[in-house]
């Protein structure tokens, strides 16, 4: 038995985990799942034989545990954006929605609107405070996640799935080569604890 | 750590919006400072504002309608960028904005919003009233809020507390104060039965902020707001 995870601690998951069970799969988990933080040490120090324990979903049997790193890129404003093609995808971290709290509005950016690297184009509200969003790279707004609009909370349950923010079509796909990898980026979260 | 210094400029009364222009100007001198390793320049003004309405980033929620209604009582109408919703500031009304660089304190915007609320709780205990929290953010006397909190920025704030010190209160009368109904208003005159002005609790707050924030206060004088106005 395979499981092939891009491991974040305490995210949940759902098409990002895929299993391959008894030769047959892949399978994509039955439900979302939520990896706990002792699962993520497990994933992360080597392909291992662990006991898989999610909060929705319990493997009784042991797998084998494949660590796919994350596509993903960072910023040091804690915004995340993945890229596919020239299109690049936003949210902000995990890192980010906890330092938040509750986030009870997401004002996004207007499709079309054209940003440079950094430039302000958003803001979060919670606990009583805005925050202001920042485009990790330039571009033109493509797509903004109408889920996230009619229900913010979505950006604390899934920062880096369901609670996505906007879509970007790169202006300068170049700069993405400038952001943080997931190692260098978990590395400047442990540098400025 | 080093002491960290939070400089302090007592703007009397003005409008509120060159106010929160130069709030803008101040943080953005603050993240240049930040840039080139300087000092940040952690600023502090305390100010009282001409009667203004303001809304926060779901302005949506208060029409055309609502404004010109409210603006017939004599009263400014501005829709900002903060968190939180409607509130009114007035003459009477202690309003602090401190314009910090979060990360050289505690980075989070939770933690912020705590340690203001904690500043103005104990500003609240040293006049003997017992003030807390709830989950609505902001400070109460039992059911009665004292001190609306709204802020904007998570790395450097701008936005900003107001303490009702005496204040006329049916100002309040004609809003939902921060969109919770059933909910009262107090101030600090209206809890001892006395005038309180914002003269008086002004060292109260600074002294409890510098206890919070573990920051001493360097006071600057109003010349740099009084160019920046000229200028702009």
């Amino acid at each position: 038995m395979f499981a092939l995870i891009r491991p974040h601690p305490y995210q949940e998951y759902c098409c990002d985990c895929i299993c391959v069970y008894n030769n047959i799969g892949p399978h994509v988990f039955p439900s979302t799942c939520r990896l706990d933080l002792f699962l993520y040490h497990y994933i992360t120090s080597e392909i291992e034989q662990c006991l898989f324990q999610y909060s929705m979903v319990t493997f009784t049997f042991p797998v084998n545990v494949i660590f796919l790193p994350s596509d993903r890129k960072y910023t040091e404003k804690h915004e995340w954006v993945a890229v596919n093609g020239n299109i690049g995808t936003i949210g902000i971290t995990n890192y980010a929605q906890e330092s938040l709290g509750d986030i009870v509005y997401a004002q996004l950016p207007e499709i079309d609107a054209e940003f440079e690297q950094m430039d302000e184009c958003g803001a979060l509200e919670s606990v009583k405070a805005a925050s202001e969003l920042y485009s990790p790279v330039s571009g033109k707004v493509t797509e903004t996640n109408k889920a996230v609009e009619d229900q913010p909370g979505l950006i604390n349950q899934s920062c880096y799935d369901e609670g996505w923010l906007f879509k970007l079509e790169l202006s300068v796909p170049s700069e993405i080569d400038g952001l943080m990898d997931e190692a260098a980026y978990e590395k400047f979260l442990k540098d400025n604890e | 750590m080093a002491q960290r210094i939070v400089y302090i400029q007592r703007l009397m009364t003005q409008k509120y919006i060159p106010t929160w222009e130069y709030q803008k100007y101040i943080a953005r001198q603050i993240q240049e400072n930040v840039r080139n390793k300087k000092t940040p320049g952690h600023m502090l003004l305390l100010v009282e504002h001409p009667p203004v309405y303001t809304t926060g980033l779901r302005d949506f929620e208060y029409s055309p309608e609502e404004e010109k209604k409210l603006k017939s009582l004599g009263a400014d109408f501005v829709r900002t960028n903060r968190g939180g919703l409607i509130t009114f500031h007035g003459p009477g009304q202690l309003v602090a904005y401190p314009i910090l660089h979060l990360s050289s304190f505690q980075p989070g915007i939770k933690w912020y919003v705590c340690a203001l609320e904690k500043t103005v709780i104990r500003t609240c205990h040293s006049f003997g009233v017992s003030a807390s929290t709830s989950p609505h953010t902001g400070v109460w006397v039992g059911d009665n809020k004292v001190c609306a909190v709204g802020i904007q920025g998570r790395h450097v704030t701008t936005h900003g507390l107001a303490l009702n010190c005496n204040i006329i209160l049916k100002w309040f009368e004609s809003i939902v104060p921060c969109g919770i109904p059933d909910k009262g208003v107090t101030s600090l005159s209206k809890e001892l039965k006395r005038e309180v002005t914002t003269e008086e609790v002004v060292p109260h707050f600074l002294e409890a902020f510098a206890k919070i924030f573990q920051c001493s206060f360097e006071e600057v004088d109003d010349a740099p707001f009084k160019n920046w106005l000229a200028a702009n």
